[in-house]
C-alpha cells in the first residue's frame, strides 16, 4: 500500500522550527487577578505564575480568535532568537472552575512523532509504503520506479535473495559460477518530523488527579491518573 | 510560547548529535547509512543491528519541559517482519528512568555489515544496561497507552533529555528486503 505524503508533515514547518501554537492559558487567582500567557496590549509573553499544582480560582485555555492579536504576538515573536508563532483557531474555550478543595496547573503536551518514508530518486514524490503480498517491494505512486538489481552480464534481473544478505544472479546461478547482484536504487529512506501540542489542564484534589486536554483537532479527552 | 524541540541522534566517540533526517537501524554507527550496511538476517543464532541514541533537544523553553517520554505502534517486529523472536529492543533500567544521560553514552559497536553488539552483552554490551537485571524490552509493548519513561528531569533551560536507546534483533526466519515505513513518538509537557 503506498500512500504519498508531505515530508514535512506539522503545517508547512522545517523540523526546526517550534509548532504552532493554538491556545493560551489564562489564570483566574483567588483573589481575582488574572494571569495570561501574552499581554492583550502588547503581544508580550509572560510566564505562569507557578509550573505546579496550586489553588486557583479558575484556569482556562482560550483559542486564539483575534486577528490583530495574533499579529501582535507574531510580529513580536519574529523579533526572537527562537520565535514561537501563533494562528487563528476554532478551537473551543476548555475552561475549570475550581473547588476550594481543588489544585491545577496548566501545560502544553508536545507530540513530536519521526517516520521514515520513501522519496524517489526520479520524480521527488514523497510516499509511505506497506509491504503486502501484492506489493512486496516499494514502488513510486506517481511515475512507477522501483529499486533494482543489475548483473554485470545479463542486465537487470530479479536476483535470488539469500539469508546472508547476497544477492546473486540467477542466470549466472543455473549457467556458471555464481555472480553477486548491484542495487540500482530510486527509492531513498528519508525521515519526516510531525510536530503538534495539545493543551492540558491537570485538576487534582486529594490523591486524585483528572487531566483534560484538548488537541489541535479539538478533541477533548478526560483521564484520571 | 512552545519551544524549538528536536529529535537527535547521537553518534562516534564524541557524540555527535544530529537532527534525524535518515534514519535506519544498520550495521555501522551512522545517521545517514543510505543503503550501505544493512542489517543481515543470520543463517543461525541472532544477528543485531547497531544500537542508537535517539533523544529530544530544545531551545527557546518557556519555564520548564519535562515527563519525556516515547512509544511505537506496537507492531514493528510484525511490520518489519523480523522472524520469530525478533524485535526491536530498548534498553531498561531496573528502576527509574529508562532513558540513558547523555554523560553515559556509549557508541554502538559490532563487527561492521554483519551485526551490532547486544545491548546486554556482559562484554561488549552497553554499560548503562548491560549489569541491569532487566533485559531490552520489546519496544512493541510501549505504545500510546503505555509509553516507556523516558525521562522525568524537570529541565529549566535549552538542552536534551536523555536518549532512548534501541536496536533491531533479528533471528533466521526474519525477511531480507525493504522494509515498511514505521512511525516512533515522543512526549513532554511544557509550559
Amino acid at each position: 500500500m503506498r500512500t504519498t505524503i508531505n515530508p514535512v508533515m506539522d503545517e508547512g514547518l522545517s523540523t526546526m522550527e517550534a509548532p504552532i501554537t493554538l491556545m493560551y492559558w489564562a489564570l483566574e487567582d483567588l483573589d481575582g487577578t488574572t494571569y495570561v500567557l501574552y499581554d492583550l496590549a502588547t503581544g508580550e509573553q509572560h510566564k505562569v505564575p507557578d509550573p505546579n499544582f496550586r489553588r486557583w480560582k479558575s484556569v482556562a485555555w482560550i483559542p486564539f480568535t483575534d486577528a490583530s492579536f495574533v499579529d501582535l504576538i507574531n510580529e513580536r515573536q519574529a523579533q526572537l532568537p527562537n520565535p514561537s508563532y501563533v494562528d487563528l483557531s476554532t478551537l473551543p474555550v476548555l475552561h475549570v472552575k475550581l473547588r476550594d478543595d481543588e489544585e491545577a496547573r496548566v501545560f502544553f503536551r508536545g507530540k513530536i512523532e519521526y517516520s521514515d518514508f520513501y522519496e524517489c530518486g526520479e520524480c521527488g514524490t514523497a510516499f509511505l509504503w506497506m509491504r503486502e503480498d501484492t506489493e512486496p517491494y516499494p514502488v513510486c505512486p506517481k511515475c512507477g520506479a522501483c529499486n533494482t538489481w543489475f548483473c554485470d552480464i545479463h542486465g537487470e534481473v530479479t536476483p535470488i535473495f539469500l539469508q546472508n544478505g547476497e544477492r546473486r544472479c540467477p542466470i549466472c546461478e543455473k549457467q556458471g559460477p555464481p555472480r553477486g547482484c548491484s542495487l540500482i536504487r530510486r527509492l531513498f529512506l528519508r525521515t519526516a518530523v510531525r510536530k503538534e501540542l495539545a493543551y492540558c489542564i491537570q485538576v487534582k484534589r486529594g490523591d486524585i488527579i483528572t487531566e483534560y486536554v484538548i488537541n489541535k483537532d479539538g478533541i477533548v479527552t478526560v483521564n484520571s491518573l | 510560547m512552545a519551544a524549538t524541540v528536536n529529535v537527535e541522534e547521537g553518534n562516534g566517540s564524541g557524540p555527535t548529535w544530529t537532527v534525524i533526517t535518515s534514519g535506519r537501524y544498520c550495521t555501522t554507527d551512522s545517521y545517514n547509512p543510505g543503503s550501505n550496511y544493512p542489517c543481515v538476517v543470520p543463517t543461525s543464532g541472532n544477528n543485531y543491528s547497531y544500537w542508537k541514541h535517539h533523544r529530544i533537544a530544545w531551545t527557546g523553553v518557556g519555564t520548564q519541559i519535562s515527563n519525556i517520554r516515547w512509544y511505537t505502534p506496537g507492531n514493528v517486529a510484525s511490520t518489519w517482519q523480523l522472524g520469530t523472536g525478533g524485535q526491536l529492543m530498548v534498553g531498561l533500567r531496573d528502576s527509574g528512568d529508562h532513558g540513558c544521560p547523555t554523560a553515559n553514552y556509549q557508541q554502538a559497536t559490532g563487527t561492521q555489515g554483519t551485526t551490532g553488539h547486544y545491548i546486554k552483552d556482559a562484554t561488549n554490551g552497553h554499560d548503562y544496561y548491560k549489569s541491569q537485571a532487566a533485559t531490552p524490552g520489546d519496544a512493541d509493548n510501549y505504545t500510546s497507552a503505555s509509553p516507556l519513561t523516558v525521562d522525568t528531569t524537570v529541565y529549566n533551560a535549552n538542552g536534551a533529555s536523555k536518549s532512548v536507546v534501541t536496536q533491531v534483533k533479528l533471528v533466521t526466519d526474519a525477511t531480507q528486503g525493504d522494509k515498511s515505513n514505521i512511525t516512533f513518538t515522543f512526549l513532554y509537557d511544557e509550559i
